[in-house]
């Protein structure tokens, strides 16, 4: 049985003890959070509007984030900001919800595990990014003194040391974007939500901004969901992607897993007698179509994928030939993307009426639902 | 003594985690007090008692430096409770006031600063709650200067008499409290309307009428409709009424003498004081004007707490329109 504290002292230090060990239970948590998503979303709704002119920036979307970097795309009005800032809790949900690490969206708890860095940043002009960096630092729970060092650091990273006693309104676009994610990452979160990141950098810039992200993720474990329009950059560094289109989810998984998807049951293989291999692979009841294409290689529709990887030694064998390549058809991030948000249907329209030889007069832009 | 600021550090740190307002406090009183900013108030409000204090000097009996310390204090009293009324602790400190509440959030809303500040683990309520903590200090150590200052002119420009200084001082405090009183309740209703409102340019022009309807306004409504007034309580309503209660009433818990001059003035512009009596209160035996009668529409204290509960009553509003309301 404990006893009681005899003096104020005494009870002083008890609930000191307890604070602290009330903090250090909440760091523990954050530590071992073993949950298999860093992110949950589950029937996020966000309408706009009164009933007749209600617009559903959101519609009722359900998706998970792992560990890891998310690229989170869609064409412009699709969601996407919408979504984040509903993450970041800046804008309440119509209904459903999502917890990060376990912790509601929008909940204090929930905002000192992210860093946030908005599609268009915005910062107090008048303030030096040391000033400014310290001030978010301070909100976030660090110390002046921590707060200091970890802004000289991230300044350092990011390049802009030089310009930690300029005030913020002299910068340049580049400049503005590398404060947006220093800000994000000056309290040391858990899990980094950028809105366009690379948005008004020149390549050398964008290609430097995705290196800190990669770094940041696979070095110190930071959980990232990044929207960008730039496709090419996200395939590069994403190893999810979440599409969405129209407020609602279209895809949402590994990047190798959508790719393959929609790679469909094709692949593509480079021996050193093709037109042999062509040949025999027309007699398999495992291939759907074989042929040559342009850049020479052969390309296989398979019945039975399974079956044709577990033949490919024995046609080797029978052919005598070496194989030099073999592996799915690569699908291009873009091209799932205008696939599965149906910005391709208006290429098929225009390239079939010129194929038959017709002149295009009017180009209706009509939107195709995707199969 | 390193140990004494280290502790006091980690008091401060554990203190400002625990209320975040701290933190934007401690912003918004840095962002306030710039040179610039200081000294554009702190001229805005001195310009006119340095004025007003060269035109009372010349108005003075010749023999007024031989007159007690007590005869010179009342004087110079009267004219420094006139000048704080309309002007230190006036309009532009209204404006002023106004001005900064009005910023608050709109301005943040406006340059799109708010989205970081709200994605950092902060409640929204804190915001302004610290922004307004900041901004109060700040007019508290403007306005203690500036009422300091210019009830200095007025005695060096008249007696340049340290004791008449020194039997002001009660005054000179009360004032200081009536001032941040008139400030925070002008910058609390601009607050709210800062949170409701994205322009700030709007919400400076509601509260630029509303200082002119205080001050002006409703003393152009009481002399133009006359007995109206009376019979269809527009004093319900008058804003300028019900401060200058205020007014009299801190005067009146500090045991400053008000003299028929003060009266006149605040009966004039506030209507707290019988509109017939300031004109006609003259003391025939005394060859004196006489302080006029109050008017009593309402108690002084009500119409102290009429303007607290508002002013309250609208932070609440202004906060909790801030904690539903989507940014974006």
């Amino acid at each position: 049985m404990s006893k009681k504290p005899k003096t104020k002292k005494q009870e002083k230090i008890k609930a000191k003890a307890k604070t602290t060990t009330k903090e250090k239970k909440v760091e523990r948590e954050e530590e071992e959070y073993t949950g298999e998503y860093v992110i949950e979303i589950k029937n996020l709704k966000k309408y706009f509007g009164q009933k007749e002119e209600i617009v559903k920036a959101v519609d009722d979307i359900s998706f998970n984030v792992p560990r890891g970097i998310m690229g989170y795309l869609g064409p412009n009005g699709a969601g996407k900001t919408t979504t984040i800032k509903m993450l970041v809790g800046a804008i309440s949900p119509t209904k459903g919800g999502a917890t990060i690490m376990g912790r509601k969206i929008g909940s204090i708890a929930a905002r000192k595990l992210i860093g946030y860095s908005p599609e268009h940043p915005r910062f107090y002009d008048h303030m030096t990014p040391i000033d400014y960096l310290v001030f978010l630092g301070e909100l976030g729970g660090l110390t002046r003194h921590e707060a200091e060092e970890k802004a000289f650091e991230i300044l350092e990273t990011i390049e802009l040391e030089q310009a930690a006693y300029r005030n913020i309104v002299d910068f340049s676009a580049g400049m503005r974007q590398k404060m947006a994610l220093a800000q994000a990452l000056i309290h040391e979160p858990k899990v980094l939500i950028l809105d366009e990141p690379t948005a008004n950098l020149d390549p050398v810039g964008r290609a430097k901004i995705l290196e800190q992200i990669k770094y940041l993720a696979r070095k110190k474990g930071m959980t990232t969901l990044v929207s960008s329009h730039i496709l090419g950059e996200i395939e590069k560094v994403a190893e999810y992607v979440t599409i969405i289109n129209k407020g609602k989810i279209v895809i949402s998984d590994t990047m190798d897993a959508v790719k393959g998807l929609y790679a469909g049951n094709q692949y593509v293989m480079r021996t050193s007698q093709n037109a042999k291999v062509v040949e025999l692979l027309e007699t398999k009841d495992y291939v759907e179509t074989v042929w040559i294409d342009e850049n020479g290689d052969i390309k296989i529709k398979a019945k039975d994928e399974i079956k044709l990887k577990n033949q490919i030694p024995t046609i080797l064998k029978t052919t005598k030939v070496t194989l030099d390549a073999f592996h799915r058809v690569t699908v291009s991030l873009e091209d799932i993307f205008m696939r599965v948000t149906g910005l391709d249907s208006f290429k098929m329209i225009m390239e079939k009426e010129g194929k038959e030889g017709e002149e295009i007069e009017e180009i209706t832009w009509e939107y195709i639902e995707p199969e | 003594m390193s140990f004494g600021i280290q502790k006091m550090s980690e008091i401060w740190y554990r203190l400002q985690q625990r209320f975040k307002m701290l933190i934007i406090a401690k912003k918004t009183f840095r962002d306030l007090t710039t040179t610039k900013k200081t000294l554009g108030i702190l001229i805005a409000e001195l310009i006119l008692p340095l004025i007003f204090g060269i035109a009372v000097a010349r108005t003075l009996p010749e023999d007024f430096d031989s007159w007690s310390v007590s005869a010179q204090t009342g004087a110079i009293t009267t004219y420094f409770v006139i000048l704080s009324f309309i002007w230190i602790a006036g309009i532009p400190l209204a404006l002023y006031a106004s001005s900064i509440g009005a910023g608050f959030i709109a301005k943040e809303q406006t340059e799109g600063t708010i989205l970081i500040l709200i994605s950092k683990p902060i409640r929204r309520w804190e915001i302004l709650t610290g922004k307004f903590l900041g901004f109060f200090v700040n007019i508290l150590i403007i306005q203690t200067i500036s009422i300091y200052v210019s009830a200095w002119f007025l005695v060096l420009i008249t007696t340049n008499n340290i004791s008449v200084f020194m039997s002001m001082l009660g005054i000179i405090n009360a004032v200081i409290l009536y001032s941040l009183i008139v400030a925070l309740m002008f910058g609390a209703i601009a607050a709210a309307l800062s949170s409701m409102i994205n322009s700030t340019g709007k919400i400076v022009m509601i509260m630029a009428a509303l200082t002119m309807a205080t001050y002006f306004g409703f003393f152009l409504i009481r002399s133009l409709i006359g007995d109206y007034y009376e019979d269809y309580q527009i004093y319900h309503f008058d804003i300028g009424y019900h401060l200058a209660n205020f007014y009299v009433m801190i005067l009146q818990a500090l045991n400053v003498e008000i003299s028929p001059q003060i009266a006149m003035i605040i009966g004039v512009i506030g209507g707290t004081y019988k509109m017939g009596d300031v004109f006609t209160a003259f003391d025939d035996d005394q060859q004196l004007f006489k302080t006029p009668e109050l008017a009593g529409y309402y108690p002084l204290y009500l119409s102290a707490i009429l303007w607290i509960v508002v002013a309250i009553a609208l932070i609440f509003f202004g906060i909790t329109r801030l904690q539903k309301r989507d940014i974006t």
